[in-house]
């Protein structure tokens, strides 16, 4: 878990908003994302976590470049797959040529610029799963349909067994009935739609996949067995995760390390442990006190935030977070913090970072 | 004792296509004034439909059985057999001034063309008999109550000129603003960032204090349960398989369900290899399991028994129900 896949260098997302005035439109900006560095190894799962509207959805589409960035760049990097090249011939070996381009040509791919055709290729190595499983499946295609779809879209493969082969060996991995791959997916229930999700995300075995919210609309019986599938899938396949959610405890089971957004910029990223039991920003430490524990004897004492999370159109000066922080002092106001490192991999924006110290004991 | 509500047996079936289901099934249960009972269950369990029959907004092609009791002992006293009410009155004064509720999406129960005021204001009249400058001065009051700042300016606002946060205050401000003895909230904060719902339930805390009301509050989150309720019911396919006191039923779970669904909760305390999931998926309505609904997926079900006949609900000790053959013989000699 060494390897890098994706670096992130303060990416930038804005959109622009129209606001009709009597004689004339406005044009203002709103900054979803305001420059967001950090990386992903391969194999690993990098958790998401901030309230609604900080830009955690964005910050995910944006890596897939299914919004494009508005300045910043994501480097994709690839590893030479091992293909039989004796063996295909036509429009496959027009498109490996392509694809051998992009690899070796490239060395490292800046997604941010690739467009067109070449983004097109490049799809199959990167993929999204959804939040909610009911209305993210085509009601009037079959479950093997469904999965098949990404292979056939992106050209990746066209002979029909092969294709069938390869539906039922990841159907089978998501422990998905192989008997029930001709049914529709009104005769699933959530959990078994959400791993039909699952295998459509991994079918073209992506070294890539977003996972924006997709246990969170589950029941907790069934996420659980959702979670647990994903760690399975990963370790099989190597592949790596951005798992977007806004449940803090889901994150801490199945993230190696964390995110924390506000806002549209990082506050803190740290490993998990790090982040859960010794966090350094008091936004993070405030999130992890509103999560309420199913212990009736734990304390519950979340700090109050006062106020509301910030219109994005007019973020605060400074910090962004000194509006609503208990420990916010002039300097907070005035002058926005560096993204910092405070040791090897804990990283956090807070001028006042070393003085907190809100670390918790582990219970493991 | 102080017992506002008794539901005995209620049962409500369902005229599908594919026939008759019975999504709720001879559920019994009591609110106190000034307690909250939690109801958990995942979804499909029938929580939100129990809680419907209360405020009888069932849809039509809903049946209650015969045998179902609703009892409820209204503000100035008197009892209410809720299945019995019949003339329009009644019922208008029932829903909102007696019992209040509290949905899941905001965005949804408020209605988008008139203002935030204009709706209090409306409630207000009809269950509190304030008109004009008086009206507005107890919505204002409400709002204020509920913590949404600058009450007066929000007040004239539209709900979607609110986030999701506070139009959610809004719409406890709007419940309460009737004056409801007992109110029902089905998953209030589900739809709400940690932070938010912390203040949420902050505030339902308080004001169930200062009004003394009875809560009914509907979740799936054991955690949010923990927090605020005096008592669990554990719903699993339309009945109820567990009761008692938080605490305890938290602290030492007897079904094997609601065992299960301890389990299955992440923690943010320990960061576990793997979570332990409850096996199998929940049934569709229209295929309950025969005896015990949780037999096919319970770990300890005794073939012959738990899928033939459903358990009978034993009382193991004072205050504590559970429905369950592995609890059946205990709670026989403890009788």
């Amino acid at each position: 878990m060494t390897e890098t896949l994706i670096e992130v260098k303060n990416l930038q997302v804005r959109f622009p908003v129209r606001s009709k005035k009597l004689f004339r439109t406005e044009t203002t900006e709103l900054r979803a994302v305001d420059g967001v560095s950090f990386d992903i190894k391969r194999g690993e799962t990098v958790g998401l976590v901030g309230e609604s509207g900080s830009g955690k959805t964005t910050v995910g589409r944006a890596i897939l470049r299914a919004i494009d960035p508005s300045a910043g760049e994501v480097i994709f990097h690839t590893r030479n797959d091992e293909v039989d090249v004796a063996h295909i011939e036509g429009e496959e070996l027009r498109k490996f040529r392509q694809h051998m381009n992009l690899v070796f040509k490239a060395g490292p791919v800046q997604l941010s610029s690739l467009s067109g055709d070449m983004l097109r290729m490049f799809r199959p190595r990167m993929s999204l799963v959804f939040q909610d499983p009911y209305s993210s499946l085509n009601p009037r295609m079959t479950v093997r349909d469904i999965i098949a779809e990404p292979l056939v879209a992106s050209g990746m493969m066209s002979n029909r067994d092969e294709i069938d082969a390869r539906v039922r060996e990841i159907a089978a991995r998501c422990k998905l009935n192989l008997e029930h791959l001709r049914r529709f997916p009104h005769a699933f229930s959530g959990g078994q739609r959400q791993r039909i999700c699952i295998a459509r995300a991994l079918v073209s075995r992506p070294d890539f996949v977003v996972c924006d919210e997709s246990v969170s609309a589950l029941d907790v019986s069934i996420q659980a067995e959702i979670v647990n599938l994903l760690k399975d899938l990963q370790d099989e396949m190597g592949v790596a995760f951005l798992f977007i959610a806004h449940d803090l405890s889901v994150v801490a089971q199945i993230s190696h390390r964390v995110a924390v957004l506000y806002v549209g910029k990082f506050v803190e990223y740290a490993p998990t442990e790090k982040l859960f039991f010794a966090p350094r920003h008091p936004y993070t430490h405030a999130l992890l006190s509103a999560v309420p524990r199913a212990d009736p004897d734990a304390d519950f004492d979340p700090i109050k935030l006062t106020g509301e999370i910030p219109n994005p159109l007019a973020a605060p000066s400074g910090c962004r977070f000194h509006t609503r922080c208990p420990y916010a002092r002039p300097r907070c106001s005035a002058e926005e913090p560096d993204w910092r490192a405070l040791d090897e991999d804990h990283f956090v924006a807070c001028h006042f970072a070393e003085e907190f110290d809100f670390a918790r004991p582990s219970g493991h | 004792m102080n017992k506002m509500l008794t539901v005995e047996d209620l049962t409500i079936s369902f005229r599908t296509d594919e026939g008759v289901i019975t999504p709720v099934q001879k559920v019994s249960f009591e609110v106190e004034a000034g307690k909250t009972l939690g109801l958990v269950g995942e979804s499909g369990s029938g929580k939100s439909v129990s809680t419907k029959a209360l405020m009888r907004l069932l849809p039509g092609s809903a049946v209650l059985d015969r045998a179902s009791r609703m009892r409820y002992r209204a503000k100035d006293g008197r009892e209410i057999d809720i299945e019995n009410v019949r003339s329009t009155r009644a019922l208008r004064r029932l829903r909102g001034g007696e019992i209040g509720m509290i949905f899941q999406e905001p965005m949804a129960s408020f209605s988008p063309v008139y203002s935030i005021g204009n709706q209090m204001m409306e409630a207000i009249r009809l269950h509190r008999g304030l008109r004009g400058r008086a009206a507005r001065a107890l919505a204002i009051e409400m709002l204020d109550k509920v913590g949404i700042s600058n009450p007066t300016a929000r007040i004239d606002q539209f709900p979607h000129e609110m986030s999701g946060g506070m139009r959610q205050r809004a719409m406890i401000a709007l419940a309460l603003s009737a004056g409801p003895n007992l109110l029902i909230a089905d998953e209030p904060t589900t739809a709400l960032d940690v932070t938010i719902q912390a203040q949420v339930l902050d505030l339902m805390r308080s004001l169930q204090d200062e009004l003394g009301m009875g809560m009914i509050f509907i979740t799936h989150d054991l955690g949010v349960i923990a927090q605020i309720a005096d008592e669990i019911a554990v719903m699993y396919l339309g009945t109820i398989v567990e009761k008692g006191p938080t605490r305890e039923v938290i602290r030492n779970p007897m079904h094997p369900y609601t065992v299960g669904l301890l389990e299955a909760i992440p923690s943010l305390d320990r960061l576990e290899a793997r979570l332990k999931p409850v096996p199998g998926d929940i049934p569709s309505p229209s295929e309950r399991p025969s005896g015990c609904a949780f037999h096919p997926r319970c770990i300890q079900a005794v073939s012959g028994l738990c899928d033939v006949q459903a358990p009978p609900e034993r009382a193991p000790r004072a205050g504590r129900a559970v429905s369950c053959w592995l609890h059946a013989e205990e709670g026989r000699t403890a009788a």
